[in-house]
């Protein structure tokens, strides 16, 4: 499994399961998380703990969600992002929009 | 200035237009910026701004047609360090792609342009010429004493 969605009261947690998150995998995550918002979840936990590497076209998904998501109200979060994808985080300013936590129970205590 | 423990001047890789050759790709450049004595941290940005530069052709120039041509040329002087990319796919217009300001990015519903942002940010230097019909190169420099 690319992605694994954990269920916590109200919350939705996807793991990305990918070593390497790129563009070949971008669009099957764009439409497995916005299948979550258009069911009515509105608190969403990107979990990174797996993934070593980020890409711009996987970055560019993550930015879609927490569009959609913001629009109606609710957030999308990353926790446990490793260096290199922290760096592209920082890189690209993503640091400034999206919440990030370092572990996900960090994450989970935020929403409540 | 950077310890430049080899001397070679150029070196080739030519490969398919497949994701499963950017790992190819990234050990190619990882052990010539090694050999001629780049640290950790800029190796890692010349790394992550190619795989962008060849995500992009394999997406958009080549349109994920696996059978394409990419070929990567290292070179370096005593200022720089260069890494060229060429492609015989669609031509690109990197004036067409706007300044990246990710906070912008968020608001607006545009998409695109963040790889192009990345290697801008990861270099010293990106240069694009594209002829169109013939072939696209991408440039892309590190100083040794940036």
């Amino acid at each position: 499994m690319k992605f694994t969605a954990e269920k916590i009261d109200d919350i939705i947690v996807v793991l990305v399961n990918l070593k390497r998150a790129t563009y070949r995998d971008a669009e099957e995550f764009k439409y497995e998380v916005k299948n979550y918002i258009d069911k009515g979840f509105l608190k969403i936990i990107i979990d990174l703990n797996e993934c070593e590497f980020m890409d711009s076209t996987f970055l560019g998904t993550l930015v879609f969600n927490l569009k959609t998501i913001s629009r109606l109200g609710g957030n999308l979060i990353i926790c446990s992002p490793h260096s290199d994808a922290r760096a592209i985080l920082e890189i690209t300013g993503a640091v400034n929009i999206f919440d990030i936590y370092e572990t996900r129970s960090a994450a989970l205590e935020s929403f409540e | 200035m950077k310890t430049k423990k080899q001397n070679f001047k150029e070196r080739k890789l030519k490969v398919k237009s497949r994701t499963e050759n950017l790992s190819a790709i990234r050990d190619f450049v990882f052990n010539a910026a090694t050999e001629v004595g780049f640290n950790s941290d800029d190796i890692g940005n010349m790394i992550l701004a190619v795989d962008e530069a060849c995500t992009n052709i394999i997406k958009h120039a080549y349109k994920s047609y696996p059978d394409g041509e990419i070929i990567i040329n290292l070179k370096y002087s005593e200022e720089k360090f260069t890494i060229e990319i060429i492609d015989y796919g669609n031509s690109f217009h990197p004036e067409s792609v706007p300044d990246l300001d990710l906070q912008k990015y968020y608001k607006q519903r545009r998409v695109g342009g963040l790889g192009m942002f990345l290697m801008k940010t990861l270099m010293d230097e990106v240069k694009y010429v594209s002829v169109p019909g013939k072939y696209n190169q991408v440039l892309l420099s590190k100083n040794f004493n940036s």
